[in-house]
């Protein structure tokens, strides 16, 4: 190649994996803002309903004096989970995380296929737009769910969403989908294949094994919800009745009289559905559980206790992760027995995560703790998603969840698990990694407002969900109160909404940090933090290409608190940095 | 800032088990029960919360604690594991769990399984469609789908103390048959007709609740069961069949 | 900057955003519109135009303030319990994003319900208990307000007190008076080409004159009704087949799906379209008498109504004139059993047997 490349080269179509990973960054924090204004809107109804919409009321809805109308609320939930899973917590966590870190801890140059990479990002571009004109489409966003259950979603006449909106929001997670499904791939064969020289799989740090765990699952069941967008979207143009079911008549509209073939069954989807997006929680979660892992090492200066409980544990997520979607099918006319089946596996893969906890535990305890923003937030995701887990045990046992399921407790233990739990721990990680991705370490003081406001407004936000859930409120309800027995709740139901609203507000704070980090001058070095994995000898940011030379990997990657003179922790490689690789090598593996 | 977050942490347990402990007696709890297996649903969610508050407590506390005295310039410890402790914490839970699962799965049996269906015919046909509830009665033939049916919207009629069944079916989209007193709730799929069962322990009326998304309608559509004695529930089917009789004049 | 100035500018500039950018939950503001056929009809006159909005104004108020200059005589001082400035905000939240403010059928939600949210403005109502040409009886709109019409996506409000069920079939009389006593006086005033008082008054008069007229016209059946029997069902089989008297296959088909062959006609392009129009100007199809809910009403003297008076708005005709009761009650017999789930003819046998 001759001279620099442009600016798009560089820039925009760039296949260096790290622009990739800040692509993905920006690209879900932005739909993260979007997904967080959406959640304002729905808390907006449940506490107020049918009042005028505060700021864009009066613009968007004029023909009921500035009210939401109910079929604009289930395009908000609708919008407001996928948007939140498919354009936020997944991109983040596999996009931004994934592509950053990969190559990067494992001390290669690149990822195995980068040009497979520039296209999983470039094909997560038009699903978010598509994603976004299936919210605002003028014939009605995508109403049915981000669940999408048939007939509501494959019959056009069901739903103001069902027609044109539905049909975008196929197409953006079929898109989303193999975008996914790219990056998965070039993840697993880069972990497997471009491994620094010396660095064994037991060797690799936690945050690499969660990204791989994750990656694998993706490889397993994301190939199944693809397929079954495609039968939906098939059912939905081309006429087909994979979901349908003999007999309909859904708004006048019968699909035998329309010529359309009959004879499927809703229950399918049910399936295909949650055989992907059960495990898509754990695919959220694993790499989050590995970034903490990290963080609380290197923050606490201390091994992560347990280095193979913890591994084994992820497997073992991994595997029983593929086995428990029929827990969301528990009241659907699943057949008991499968229920029965399901309840096993569900509280079975409880016990990997309550491993990880007592590990996380431990390795705090007596540990020497820097209470850094990143440490903060790893502390918070370990308090809140034990929370969240706890709270699973009664929607795992069948007979409970018979009266839980679709409630609003459902509601609050998965955000406990996924607010509380992922975001918490792509706030730790972002804290942690971002003197490497912007060669500037965020300001501490506004890390830490940010990190208490956050923590305790979250608690308010998703505590009391459970209680309204108890109480028999159901999901996805616009108006709780046409219910005489939840009329009660609406006090509740307003201090989550004001909490929500100063939750959307106090991220500011993280905002701030940003702008004011970037406009700032200081830099923060290869190793701010002294920590041992590879990505911390290579320059703050990396050039393109990462090393200067292939590092050689000499030891496992929490050799924390060493006693002993000098430094108490022992770096991965010590080839960059100048020291003497006779000694380095001498030094018998840990 | 350490103790800062140990302290939050503690106030999260506090909140948390406070918010739960509150809860019964400001209506913030499961509804009062009214069915005959509503008290073993409910003897699970409290054995379940029992473990819950004990795991909460122990793993928050000993979180809070480790944050509190986890000193930066505290003594170093290059402790990798231990091999004793991964195994009492993978044990200890896992035989929690394995007696959880063990006890749910009498009730589980006996509220699903056909083979616990009570003996008798169907007390009504449930019909649900957007967005409104509709119940139908075999009439004085016992049969369902005759000409003889009473139908009414909205409310269910159901005797108290007897075993009821109920045949549910949808015509457009999937809903989900919900009384949360009654501690009932199934799918309604179209296409596949579902039969529950249930004994109303109390007279009353409960409220009845939508629980799967059905479209923009989905929080309309409430209705009502109401229990009443076996005279009362023969004089409201008897009102009924006047209504199919009357022939609009004077009553 | 020092973090706690900033976290007071935070504090500060989102206060501020959100006390100056109209964070304020008052109550929706809405306001009356006219009608489409109004404006065509005085389109060459835009004061008229707005005389006769402001006149409305006038008489009828406003959606957060209504008046009834009209109120209906059947409804004693004993059941206003709710004022209709209530019942208008209880129509607000309940009904208006599918009925739209005027009672037009035409809210929000209304383009995609099939059949459409009732246009109350014509003063037209499908599910009476009164003979033709006739406004409902109260009792007739509160009966729908209880218990919805199955079939159709207008839902059963019977959670609402009794008293708001009242409220809100008031309202919807109001409504539609308004829309009636619109329509008239726009009529006279395209003959006359002046609006005065008594161009209101007259038309008032005559719009609340028919809805006081609705008790006098409920169908009724002298007598007991008679019991279903395998003959009866058989004769109406016969009138329900017969051209020159029921001829109900025609349109419903002979097998009751709704299929007959007047029911359908070929479009420009050689595809099968409804026939017919609703009085709203939408497709109409003949009820699937095996299949859907009767919407107005399974009891017998539902049917016996439906088939005696018609349905107003819709093609199907009243059969008061052609067929005597007897000969309605055979068909109701034989629609009845169409209905069942059981084949009729199966059905016949066993209560033969």
């Amino acid at each position: 190649m001759s001279g620099q490349p442009g600016w798009l080269r560089r820039w925009v179509f760039s296949t260096d994996h790290k622009v990739i990973g800040i692509q993905f960054l920006v690209f879900g924090m932005l739909f993260f803002l979007f997904g967080g204004l959406l959640a304002l809107a729905i808390r907006w109804q449940l506490a107020w309903p049918w009042s005028r919409v505060p700021l864009i009321g009066d613009a968007l809805y004029p023909a009921t004096g500035g009210a939401l109308t109910p079929e604009a609320y289930t395009v908000l939930f609708t919008m407001h989970g996928t948007v939140m899973i498919f354009f936020v917590v997944l991109p983040l966590l596999t996009g931004a995380f994934g592509n950053y870190l990969v190559p990067l801890m494992i001390g290669a140059r690149d990822m195995a296929f980068p040009r497979l990479n520039l296209l999983s990002f470039w094909l997560m571009v038009p699903a978010g737009a598509l994603a976004l004109c299936a919210t605002f489409v003028a014939s009605g966003g995508a109403a049915a769910g981000w669940t999408a259950y048939p007939p509501l979603s494959s019959i056009a006449s069901a739903a103001p969403g069902s027609g044109a909106g539905q049909t975008l929001w196929l197409a953006s997670l079929l898109l989303a989908g193999v975008a996914s499904t790219l990056g998965a791939l070039n993840y697993v064969t880069t972990i497997v294949k471009l491994r620094a020289e010396g660095l064994g799989f037991a060797r690799l740090p936690l945050t690499i094994w969660g990204l791989g765990c994750a990656a694998l699952v993706q490889l397993t069941a994301l190939p199944v919800l693809t397929a079954g967008a495609l039968l939906q979207l098939a059912d939905r143009t081309l006429g087909t009745g994979f979901f349908t079911p003999a007999g309909l008549v859904v708004n006048q509209f019968a699909p035998e009289a329309a010529g359309h073939a009959v004879g499927g069954t809703p229950l399918l989807w049910q399936h295909l559905f949650w055989f992907y997006s059960h495990p898509a929680v754990y695919v959220m979660v694993l790499p989050a559980m590995g970034i903490v892992s990290d963080v609380l090492a290197v923050h606490g200066r201390k091994p992560v206790f347990g280095y193979r409980p913890m591994v084994v544990s992820m497997c073992a997520i991994l595997v029983l992760g593929l086995l428990v979607w029929g827990h969301h099918m528990f009241v659907s006319g699943l057949d008991p027995a499968a229920g029965t089946l399901f309840m096993l596996s569900t509280l079975l893969i409880a016990l990997p995560s309550s491993v990880k906890v007592f590990n996380w535990i431990a390795t705090l305890w007596g540990a020497r703790i820097r209470p850094t923003s990143a440490m903060l937030n790893a502390i918070g995701f370990v308090a809140l998603f034990v929370i969240g887990g706890l709270s699973g045990l009664w929607l795992a046992s069948t007979p409970v969840d018979i009266q839980l399921h679709d409630t609003a407790l459902v509601v609050g233990h998965f955000h406990f698990i996924v607010f509380g739990g992922s975001v918490f721990a792509i706030f730790a990680g972002l804290h942690h990694w971002f003197p490497k991705m912007f060669g500037r370490a965020l300001d501490e003081r506004l890390g830490r407002i940010h990190f208490v406001g956050s923590f305790v407004l979250t608690a308010c936000v998703f505590l009391l969900m459970h209680q309204l859930g108890l109480a028999g409120q159901p999901r996805r309800v616009a108006d709780p109160y046409v219910y005489e027995g939840l009329r009660h709740l609406q006090p509740l139901n307003q201090f989550i909404t004001w909490s929500a609203i100063a939750l959307v507000a106090w991220q500011g704070f993280f905002v701030l940090n940003v702008v004011v980090t970037l406009s700032s001058r200081a830099r923060a070095g290869r190793d701010p933090w002294q920590a041992n994995t590879l990505e911390w000898q290579a320059d703050s940011p990396p050039p393109h290409g990462n090393f200067a030379a292939p590092p050689r990997v000499v030891c496992g990657p929490y050799e924390y608190g060493l006693d002993g003179p000098g430094a108490d922790h022992r770096p991965q490689s010590t080839v960059e940095s100048g020291a003497d690789p006779a000694r380095a090598a001498a030094v018998p593996p840990g | 800032m350490r103790r800062v977050t140990a302290l939050l942490i503690v106030a999260l347990l506090a909140v948390t088990l406070a918010s739960f402990a509150v809860a019964p007696a400001r209506g913030w709890w499961l509804p009062e029960n009214a069915s005959h297996f509503g008290a073993r649903i409910d003897a699970l969610f409290t054995e379940i919360l029992w473990v819950v508050t004990v795991a909460l407590v122990l793993t928050l506390g000993l979180l809070a604690w480790a944050v509190w005295r986890g000193r930066a310039d505290g003594p170093r410890r290059p402790v990798h594991g231990s091999r004793r402790l991964e195994i009492v914490w993978t044990v200890a839970p896992g035989a929690v769990l394995v007696w959880l699962a063990l006890s749910q799965f009498d009730e589980w049996a006996e509220l699903r399984y056909a083979s616990e269906r009570p003996a008798g015919p169907v007390h009504a046909r449930v019909v649900a469609s957007q967005f409104d509830w509709h119940f139908v009665y075999p009439g004085r033939d016992g049969r369902l789908g005759t000409r003889d049916d009473l139908d009414a919207p909205y409310e269910l009629v159901v005797p108290v103390g007897r075993d009821v069944v109920l045949e549910l079916v949808a015509r457009d989209v999937i809903h989900s048959f919900f009384v949360p007193a009654l501690r009932v709730k199934q799918d309604v799929v179209p296409g596949l007709p579902t039969e529950i069962w249930f004994r109303v322990t109390r007279p009353g009326s409960f409220e009845l609740a939508c629980a799967e998304l059905c479209g923009f309608g989905h929080y309309k559509m409430a209705g009502r069961v109401r229990a009443l004695s076996d005279a009362e529930c023969a004089r409201y089917l008897a009102e009924l069949e006047a209504e199919q009789r009357w022939n609009g004049g004077a009553r | 900057m020092r973090p706690h100035l900033l976290l007071l500018l935070w504090v500060v500039s989102s206060a501020g955003l959100s006390s100056g950018c109209g964070f304020d939950a008052r109550a929706a503001q809405l306001e009356f519109g006219l009608q489409p056929s109004t404006r065509a009809t005085l389109a060459g006159s835009p004061e008229l135009l707005a005389q006769l909005e402001q006149g409305l104004a006038q008489r009828f108020g406003t959606p957060a303030e209504p008046r009834d200059p009209s109120a209906d005589p059947s409804r004693g001082p004993s059941d206003a319990r709710i004022s209709l400035a209530q019942s208008a905000e209880r129509y607000r939240v309940e009904c208006l994003h599918c009925h739209g403010v005027d009672g037009g059928g035409d809210g929000p939600t209304a383009a995609h319900i099939d059949p459409r949210p009732r246009d109350f403005r014509r003063g037209i109502f499908k599910w009476s208990s009164v003979g033709e040409q006739s406004r409902p009886t109260h009792e007739d709109l509160v009966r729908v307000i209880e218990r919805g019409v199955w079939g159709t996506m207008m839902p059963a409000l019977a959670r609402l007190d009794p008293a708001e069920r009242q409220g809100l079939a008031d309202y919807v009389r109001y409504l539609a008076v308004r829309g009636e006593v619109e329509t008239q006086v726009a009529l006279a005033v395209e003959e006359t080409g002046e609006l005065d008082d008594a161009a209101w008054d007259e038309a008032l008069e005559l719009v609340a004159g028919k809805w006081a007229k609705a008790p006098s016209r409920v169908v009724v059946f002298d007598g007991a009704v008679p019991e279903a029997s395998a003959a009866s069902i058989a004769r109406g089989r016969e009138l329900y087949e017969n051209p020159a008297k029921g001829n109900c296959a025609a349109c419903h088909g002979s097998s009751g799906r709704g299929d007959g062959p007047v029911a359908f006609k070929l479009d420009e392009r050689g595809r099968r379209v409804p026939a017919y129009q609703d009085a709203w100007g939408f497709d109409i199809l003949p009820r699937n008498l095996r299949r859907d809910p009767f919407r107005g009403g399974r009891r017998s003297i539902d049917l016996y109504r439906r088939i005696h008076a018609g349905i107003q708005g819709g093609p199907m005709p009243a059969m008061s004139t052609i067929m005597t009761p007897a000969e309605i009650w055979d068909v109701v017999h034989y629609t009845q059993s169409l209905a069942e789930d059981v084949h009729p003819a199966e059905y016949a046998a066993s209560e033969e047997r």
